[in-house]
């Protein structure tokens, strides 16, 4: 078990670098310069002679190998580089940004899984019954409104007409800054993102519990008089497995699908920021980004994989033979 | 009884999903104006007897536009699919028949494509953003397989450790048979179910693109960019202009997921497969 | 286990109502008074007049020169200045009482500091061509800069509005990467207080500015990128200023809180013809696609009436001249020219000549709506000439505006009539930067440089009239409109001066430390 999560831990960090190496190769592919970048909507004016002497103050007329074994070895010692719009360093501008994408997107996901467990159990053990196709239905709908479409009407709704909830940002810019404050302003992004992911997840779990409620083993152990608790908790544990699964899988999307979250929001954290480096080409900043998002996705990935492991004697049985 | 329940969901959402396919396809009969010819003089005009939904920012018709808009969404959605489930299976069904190193391989390379944004793979396939419509594809195809791979994996997994796969083997089926009847049949449920989840998914990657200034270049009507032009014209009071291309898009989805989950509930308790 | 995630869900259920027990408190607690917030679209990557122009440099940095109402340079750091007969040699007194944020005094080799730095090949400023023309600066005495150009420079001091930083606070850093950038220390009205990242900028009136102190006592920067949050936040009373878009006016200006300022800008809009291409080197052709636009549909149409018609490309200037062509729309003589040039009708409608057909590109950058709008409706009305026309918009990363057919360019400057002219017309060489469809005209050129060696507000408006004239004969643009710029007021604010704005409404907040809160 140990020797697997070691294994485990050293395939991730292999699996960074290899983020790393891709990502730099397809942004050398794409195309662009700092000179552009540093421009971004003025490129109108960015003459010739201009974008040769900036891109060579950047050091980019290097060759790409020479450039990424520069950018690798700065990553090592701990510096991410150079912002090519901002003139910062990236890992102080992540810093700012990374607390905000972790409170709005550790908030939603604590409250979706909650949320989802919650719905989905009730209505995979009451099979048939009015609330499981509310569920049913319900998800279904809510996962096909666009979260834009969403978004902007519940800040025509809540923050326009009834005027009680503000509208864009993380904190009021007056004199806000407060724990209350702050949640005021997370309630309108966490409740589209959990309105528009919870069913898929709450609908997830429903199914499995109704296949694992078909299975042999809880007939068996309803043949043989097992108290209902007991046969939920088991069936509750086996349906946790692929849901783990799930979770890990759609973690990735999720996190992308806060990008718009973000945006229209106006919510500084990863996800604009990444828009942002990716529309204004500063390619340090968008490298800093993707290997922080990645980081945390393999992470997530990790973690879920050993939860799986954790949860399933029988896979933890072969790891040890 | 729910056995005919389902069968009538699967009916109607299916005829709904067909519907929208085909008035799409015969767009051009059901409406005689250029989807692209602009007017200025009549710029968000309301819907009328000549305008049935009205005319967006440039004057265009809606109605038009909307239709033929049907026409590249839905194409993007299923070609795109058929791109991530070729992939997904492929990737997904070697890595779970065959298991071992090449499944951890296999698996390390999903994980870090997944942990890759697909903003960056979208801005390398930038110059190839020129065309429109084929770049979407690619784009939409090439960022949604690995649900698909992994589900594939899964499946395959637990269905080789089955007696009826291990008696093939024993009895030297050639592995392409036992992929192909063994395996994929019976892990078409999961499959198709992912599919149609992926392809409500290509609909809303292809809004969120719009949304985000990163999809088709504007003038090519599809509902991701209608709604996008719609989106900056909130404030003109131009109702249609957004709950239209709105409501496209939304019972689409809804159609292609309650055909989905009809589905599924119509498989699962066919008795035919049952029994396997 | 069921039991369990029963209290789990209430526990959440509570607090959401702590949430909404908190929206009350939430709407008590609003803005205080003497506070101005400006609702912008992008956050600013640095602040650092060296490096890049920004709307905040204005409140932040004071130059030598500022422009007046009528966008006039008149003296601000400067006491008294001197021009040589030749126009080469400029000479500046300095105010001796201007205090830096910090509390340090400027002097000369402020001033010099931030122009050589500027001219630094290392560093890397935006701002460079502005000052390419300034052969050395140097400091006279503690009081005094001296500049000398390598070539008359009429509109040189229109580009000492720039604001001084400084020097003291460059030492032994690399400018590009200063902490400065970040935390800018300037001698305007205004002193840097906050920068919240990703949310708001916020600064304070500065007591010891050399001027009256300005009235509000902070203004905030907040950056909402969402045009519709914009708009909405203006009406709700969240921002007090804000740029709007044409189509949010109605709604905007229906709230009984704000008030909307449409001010002229001299920002046009218009279609460049690429000489690089054989195309457009027959006359007719570039006048019959001159006739066959329909501009004030472009007006009504794409900028809801929020604009004008264009044909000069000083025609918010001095020195406009009302008199010469303005290529009205009119389809039968754009036909007729197509004709005369032997572009002959076949049988599908589309003009063709020795067998080639007239097709051409129009291309636009994606991320600027208007262009996109203005090459669609163009490339569909060309149709009705017999031409075949495709639009392109592509992102500014591929795009190369030498090699496209036709581009949709953005110019004009509310400024000296040489600040734009000049780098557009004149014949390329290795000094001009902007003419890329290679427009070559000796009479243009002839007429800008002459603009430039004369001082004589009469005799240069003569000049400049003539260069319209030449440039409406023989066009180098296809001039389509002129946009307004839309800023939605909170009613509560007063002491706005209007004057012709720049690009995208740059220059709306030129006089706000005159303004006032009630």
């Amino acid at each position: 078990m140990i020797e697997f999560i070691y294994k485990r831990i050293l395939q991730s960090v292999l699996v960074i670098f290899l983020i790393s190496v891709i990502a730099f190769s397809i942004i050398d592919f794409a195309p662009g310069d700092p000179a552009l970048a540093l421009y971004g909507g003025e490129a109108q004016q960015l003459t010739p002679a201009e974008r040769v002497r900036i891109n060579h103050n950047f050091g980019f007329d290097r060759p790409l190998v020479e450039r990424y074994a520069h950018w690798f070895t700065q990553v090592l010692h701990g510096n991410l580089g150079i912002s090519y719009r901002e003139g910062r360093l990236v890992s102080l501008i992540l810093a700012e940004r990374l607390p905000n994408t972790i409170l709005l997107f550790g908030v939603s996901f604590f409250l979706i899984v909650v949320l989802a467990l919650y719905l989905g159990l009730k209505g995979g053990f009451n099979p048939g019954s009015g609330w499981e196709k509310i569920l049913s239905a319900g998800s279904i709908i809510f996962s096909s409104i666009p979260s834009f479409w969403l978004g902007i009407f519940s800040i025509m709704f809540f923050s326009v007409f009834l005027q009680v909830l503000p509208s864009s940002g993380v904190e009021s810019i007056h004199d806000g800054g407060d724990l209350l404050d702050r949640i005021c302003h997370l309630i309108l992004p966490v409740m589209v993102m959990v309105v528009t992911h919870v069913g898929l997840y709450a609908r997830f779990i429903q199914e499995q519990v109704r296949v694992e409620l078909k299975k042999y083993y809880v007939l068996t152990a309803k043949a043989n008089g097992l108290a209902a608790k007991f046969i939920k908790l088991g069936v509750l544990r086996n349906a946790c497995i692929p849901f783990l699964n799930y979770l890990g899988l759609t973690i990735p999307g999720f996190f992308g699908g806060s990008i718009i979250i973000e945006s229209l929001f106006a919510w500084s954290g990863l996800g604009q920021l990444n828009v942002k480096a990716t529309l204004t080409r500063d390619y340090p900043l968008l490298m800093g980004s993707v290997l922080i998002s990645g980081t945390l996705v393999v992470t997530c990935i990790f973690l879920t994989d050993l939860g799986t492991l954790i949860l399933n004697p029988k896979l933890r049985r072969e790891l040890n033979q | 009884m729910k056995q005919n329940t389902n069968q009538r969901n699967l009916i109607i959402w299916s005829s709904l999903l067909l519907g929208l396919l085909f008035i799409s396809i015969v767009a051009p009969l059901l409406t005689q104006i250029d989807p692209t010819a602009t007017n200025l003089t009549k710029v968000f005009a309301p819907p009328s007897s000549k305008n049935f939904l009205g005319t967006d920012s440039m004057g265009r018709d809606l109605l038009t536009r909307l239709l033929y808009g049907g026409r590249i969404s839905l194409t993007v959605a299923i070609l795109s699919v058929l791109i991530s489930t070729s992939l997904g299976i492929f990737f997904g069904g070697i890595s779970g028949y065959f298991g071992g190193w090449l499944d951890q391989l296999l698996m390390r390379l999903l994980d870090t494509i997944l942990a890759i944004p697909n903003l960056i793979i979208i801005l390398a396939l930038q110059t190839l953003i020129h065309g429109g419509i084929l770049s979407l594809i690619i784009i939409i195809g090439s960022t949604t397989w690995m649900s698909m791979a992994r589900i594939v994996r899964g499946e395959f997994q637990a269905l080789k450790e089955q007696e009826f796969v291990k008696a093939a083997q024993i009895l030297h089926t050639p592995a392409w048979k036992i992929f192909w009847f063994n395996l994929l049949l019976n892990s078409l449920t999961s499959i198709i179910l992912i599919a149609i989840f992926n392809a409500a998914q290509a609909i809303f990657i292809e809004t969120s693109l719009s949304f985000l200034g990163l999809g088709v270049p504007p003038e090519i009507p599809t509902w991701g960019n209608m709604l996008n032009n719609a989106q900056s014209d909130l404030l003109s009071g131009a109702w249609w202009i957004w709950l239209f291309p709105g409501l496209m898009t939304i019972l689409s989805l809804l159609a292609i997921n309650f055909l989905g989950e009809s589905l599924k509930q119509y498989l699962i308790f066919n008795p035919k497969y049952q029994e396997e | 286990m069921q039991r369990c995630l029963k209290s789990k869900f209430f526990a959440t259920l509570l607090v959401a109502s702590l949430m909404i027990g908190g929206v009350v408190s939430y709407a008590k607690t609003k803005a205080s008074h003497q506070t101005l917030v400006y609702a912008a679209e992008f956050e600013y990557d640095l602040i650092n007049p060296i490096l890049d122009g920004s709307n905040a440099d204005g409140l932040i940095f004071r130059g030598l020169m500022k422009f007046d109402a009528q966008n006039l340079p008149q003296k601000d750091l400067a006491t008294a200045y001197t021009i040589s007969p030749d126009g080469l040699v400029y000479d500046f007194k300095l105010r001796t009482n201007v205090r830096f944020h910090d509390g340090t005094l400027l002097t000369a080799q402020d001033v010099v500091f931030t122009i050589s730095s500027i001219l630094n090949e290392k560093v890397n400023s935006k701002i460079k061509p502005e000052f390419k023309l300034v052969k050395t600066i140097s400091a006279v005495n503690a009081s005094e800069v001296k500049i000398i150009l390598k070539k008359p420079f009429p509109a040189f001091l229109d580009k000492l509005t720039l604001g001084i930083v400084p020097a003291h606070a460059f030492k032994d850093v690399d400018i590009n990467t200063a902490p400065f950038n970040h935390h800018p220390i300037g001698n305007g009205p205004y002193q840097f207080e906050k920068w919240e990242k990703g949310q708001s900028l916020t600064l304070k009136s500065f007591k010891q500015y050399y001027r009256q102190p300005a009235k509000i006592e902070k203004v905030i920067f907040k950056f909402i990128p969402d045009g519709n949050q914009r708009a909405l936040q203006l009406i709700t009373g969240e921002v007090d200023l804000a740029f709007l878009e044409p189509s949010q006016v109605k709604r905007v200006a229906s709230s009984n809180k704000v008030k909307v300022y449409q001010i002229p800008t001299a920002d046009y809009r218009c279609l460049m013809y690429n000489f690089n291409k054989e195309l457009w080197k027959d006359l007719n052709l570039r006048k019959a696609f001159n006739y066959a636009v329909d501009r004030q549909s472009i007006v009504k149409g794409i900028l809801l009436g929020y604009g004008m018609a264009a044909y000069s490309p000083l025609q918010i200037n001095a020195f406009n001249n009302p008199a010469i062509e303005k290529y009205s729309f009119d389809l039968t003589k754009a036909k007729a020219l197509l004709e005369q040039s032997g572009w002959k009708l076949n049988k599908d409608g589309i003009r063709e000549k020795n067998g080639k057909k007239l097709a051409f590109t129009i291309t636009a950058p994606l991320t600027d709506e208007v262009r996109v709008k203005i090459a669609n409706y163009l490339a569909d009305q060309f149709k009705k000439i017999g031409a075949v026309v495709k639009v392109e918009a592509l992102d500014w990363s591929v795009i190369k505006i030498e090699n496209t057919d036709v581009f949709v360019l953005v110019f004009g400057s509310p400024f000296d009539a040489d600040d734009h002219t000049y780098r557009i017309f004149h014949s390329p060489n290795a000094e001009i930067e902007w003419n890329f469809g290679g427009y070559s005209n000796l009479k243009v050129d002839e007429m800008l440089e002459k603009g430039r060696t004369t001082s004589d507000f009469k005799l240069r408006k003569q000049i400049y009239q003539q260069l319209q004239t030449e440039l409406a004969a023989d066009p180098a643009y296809n001039f389509i409109v002129y946009l307004k710029a839309l800023y939605g007021v909170n009613k509560k604010i007063s002491g706005i001066k209007l004057r012709t704005l720049g690009h995208h409404g740059a220059g709306f907040l030129w006089n706000l430390e005159e303004w006032s809160i009630k």
